[in-house]
Order: structure tokens, then C-alpha cells, then sequence
């Protein structure tokens, strides 16, 4: 099995939440490593504690059948939202997620664009997402938080 | 890479068990209010942040296990009381949402001072962990200043409040700047800002400010540090949240996370 292809599988792998949203686009493989018999993944986690770590671990793992896979963690070298590729950032906000920002610039409603928004809980539904609300189409929506 | 002597591998993990117990139990007193709080938006902080606290003690309980210590698992789950060193002040039990707010404010003061304290380590992997939770951390201390504040600037009925509330935490503030073991453990990392008497001048020095910017009255002077403080909570609430904790581990010993 090729790099690539380890990639393509890894690429069916969805944040349980985001529908859309692989793994893959979110930023989170580090390193894949392909010897004649296994496949080692290390993964970045998004949160410290996010609780979809060990679901997404065995999930990856069943993806890379029938190779012996093993997929870990790397807690040594965070994650950060610049990780995410642009079409991860596609998937996010056509879900209704404003995909992670510079916090020193408005964030742009996912539904209409417009940057005229606050944000009206620091925290959301899951340890990675704040709560905004966009005061031009006068909808609440989330956006996931930077680090 | 720098290689650990095995006196202060020993001492890391004396550290950083004081810092996960906080972690762990502060997480489980937070989630004890998911619906009890007074309104949704404090229901969804909390359980981010005591989500976030526990994941944090979870991995530093693995660190400590890298560095030859027991397994996380059995750190929540196995470990007798007295090998508990959680500070007493996260032990309290929960009365009042004013004293929690102000507990979970006293408590961010501290930690983050803690954290830079931490970070003079050499260990490249606590470094890193400690990246991860600081930026993590800094969405907590956002809010815990936004809580704190609507006390302070809330009228007369929530300034009684917040009286009351730093009346019953004062004096378990000292049990903060003690780490797990004997002085022997952070003197042996010959970094001075882990000596408990530098967090302590450094914790009364931000809470000073804040509260001078706040118009909170100042509380008078902190107790003294009693050595081994962290050797000292066990007590009766302890006991009960490390059963209550334990519960579901114990009728299935064998269930996952």
C-alpha cells in the first residue's frame, strides 16, 4: 500500500459530528509510515480531551483493512486550526461552521458572510466550537474555535 | 535531547500528580452542576471546562506513567485516598454558584501561574503538553473573569455573594502552592519559581490587581503554606467523590471509557 493510498482511505474517516469533514481536511494525520506488513498513523488531536479520539482511532484502523494498521496519538506537537486544508475549511462552512479565524478579525457568518456578528457563548455544543450570533441574517450559528 | 536524572524524573512525577488530581477533581466538582446552573450558556461552559480539565489530568497522568509511574486508569480509579494530592481548596463540595464561580476563578489564577512555573521544567514532553493546555486554558480564563465581574458589578445581593463566597475560600488558598512530597521534590529542579512561597507572592500579587480593577474589598493576607498541605484532604467530601467517581468502574470493572 502506497502513502497515497493510506491517504484515500484515511480520506473516508469523518469528524463524528461534521458530516463531510475527513480527517484528512481536518489536518489531523502527522505522519504515515508504510513497511512491507503494517501501517503506523500518528494522528494530531484537535482538543486535549476531546472525547471522538478513541472512535476516530478505530475507525481509522478499520479504514487501512485488510493491512495491519496501528493509529496513535501524538500529544507532543498541537494541533492548530492552520492545519486544516482549504477544502476542510469548505466542508465546515457550508455545514454552518465558520471555520477557524484569526481572532483579531470579525467572523464571517457561514450563512451569509456578512462580518456584522458577535459571539454570544464562548463555548458550545463540544469543546471545539463558540457560540455566535450574526446580527445581518439575525441567525445563531457556531464557529470553531482558534488556537 | 536532555536526559532526566532519575531524582528528578521522581520529582516530575511527585509535580505533576498534585497538578492532575487538581485537574481531575476540579473537572469532576465542575460537571457536578451540568443542569444546575443558572442559565444554559454557564451549562455549556462547564461542560466544556471540566470536559477540558479532565482530559488535561489525563494527560499528564500519562506523562507520569512515561516516567515510570501507574497507569491513568488506575490513577482515577485504583489509587487509595491517601495517595490522593489534590489541593483541598477543589475538594469543597458544592454549596452556592457564587462560591463555585469564585472557586473556579481562584483556581485559574493559580493554575496559570502554575503553568509558567511548570514550563522552567526540561522535559520537552511536559512543555508540549503545557502548550496545548494553555491555549485551551485561555477560553476558561475569559470566562471565569467574565463570572467574576457580573458578581462584582451585579448590586448589593450579588456583592454579599461574592463576600461570602472569598470568606469560605480564603482560607484554603494556601493549600494551592504546595506540591505532592517534601520540598526535596521541586528543589531538586532548581528553577525557583516552583517554590511555593514565589506562586504564592505571584497568586496575591494578580488576584491583588484584579481586585483593585474590580472594587472587590481586598481579603487581608493569605494564611502561611503548611508543609505537605496536599497530604491533608482527606477528608469526608473527598472520600465521596472518589466513590461517586469510581461507581460505574466498580459494577463493570471491564467497560472501556
Amino acid at each position: 500500500m502506497t502513502r497515497d493510498m493510506v491517504l484515500e482511505r484515511l480520506s473516508t474517516v469523518n469528524d463524528p459530528e461534521i458530516p463531510d469533514l475527513s480527517i484528512v481536511d481536518l489536518g489531523m494525520v502527522e505522519s504515515i509510515i508504510v513497511t512491507h506488513e503494517r501501517v503506523h498513523v500518528t494522528l494530531r488531536p484537535t482538543f486535549v480531551a476531546c472525547p471522538a479520539l478513541d472512535w476516530i482511532r478505530d475507525r481509522a484502523e478499520a479504514a487501512l483493512q485488510p493491512m495491519k494498521a496501528h493509529v496513535s496519538y501524538d500529544f507532543d506537537h498541537p494541533w492548530s486550526g492552520n492545519d486544516m486544508t482549504a477544502q476542510g475549511r469548505r466542508h465546515l462552512q457550508s455545514f454552518g461552521i465558520a471555520p477557524p479565524q484569526d481572532p483579531s478579525h470579525a467572523v464571517s457568518c457561514p450563512l451569509c458572510q456578512s462580518q456584522d456578528t458577535y459571539q454570544s457563548s464562548i463555548f458550545g455544543a463540544t469543546l471545539c466550537r463558540s457560540l455566535y450570533y450574526c446580527k445581518n441574517c439575525q441567525q445563531p450559528f457556531e464557529a470553531w474555535k482558534p488556537t | 535531547m536532555i536526559l532526566l536524572s532519575p531524582t528528578q524524573a521522581r520529582s516530575i512525577q511527585w509535580l505533576l500528580t498534585s497538578v492532575a488530581d487538581d485537574e481531575w477533581i476540579i473537572g469532576h466538582r465542575g460537571s457536578e452542576w451540568l443542569a444546575e446552573t443558572p442559565n444554559l450558556e454557564d451549562d455549556l461552559a462547564l461542560s466544556s471546562i471540566s470536559q477540558d480539565e479532565m482530559g488535561h489530568a489525563q494527560l499528564l497522568y500519562h506523562l507520569i506513567e512515561g516516567l515510570g509511574g501507574p497507569s491513568p486508569d488506575h490513577q482515577v480509579y485504583d489509587r487509595p485516598i491517601d495517595r490522593w494530592h489534590p489541593a483541598g481548596l477543589v475538594t469543597l463540595p458544592r454549596q452556592d454558584w457564587a462560591e463555585w464561580v469564585t472557586r473556579q476563578y481562584f483556581y485559574e489564577v493559580f493554575d496559570e501561574i502554575r503553568r509558567q512555573a511548570l514550563d522552567t521544567i526540561p522535559f520537552p514532553s511536559l512543555s508540549s503538553a503545557l502548550l496545548s493546555i494553555q491555549r485551551e486554558e485561555s477560553y476558561h480564563t475569559r470566562y471565569v473573569h467574565t463570572q467574576i465581574q457580573s458578581l462584582a458589578f451585579g448590586g448589593a445581593v450579588a456583592e454579599d455573594h461574592l463576600a461570602q463566597a472569598i470568606a469560605v475560600d480564603w482560607p484554603f488558598i494556601p493549600s494551592l502552592f504546595t506540591w505532592g512530597g517534601d520540598d526535596s521534590t521541586w528543589q531538586s529542579l532548581q528553577s525557583p519559581v516552583l517554590d511555593p512561597e514565589a506562586m504564592k507572592a505571584a497568586f496575591e500579587a494578580t488576584v491583588h490587581q484584579q481586585f483593585v480593577m474590580w472594587n472587590i474589598p481586598w481579603p487581608g493576607a493569605l494564611g502561611s503554606i503548611a508543609p505537605q498541605g496536599r497530604d491533608q484532604c482527606h477528608n469526608p467530601a473527598m472520600a465521596q467523590v472518589l466513590s461517586e467517581m469510581a461507581t460505574v468502574r466498580h459494577i463493570a470493572p471491564e467497560s472501556g471509557w
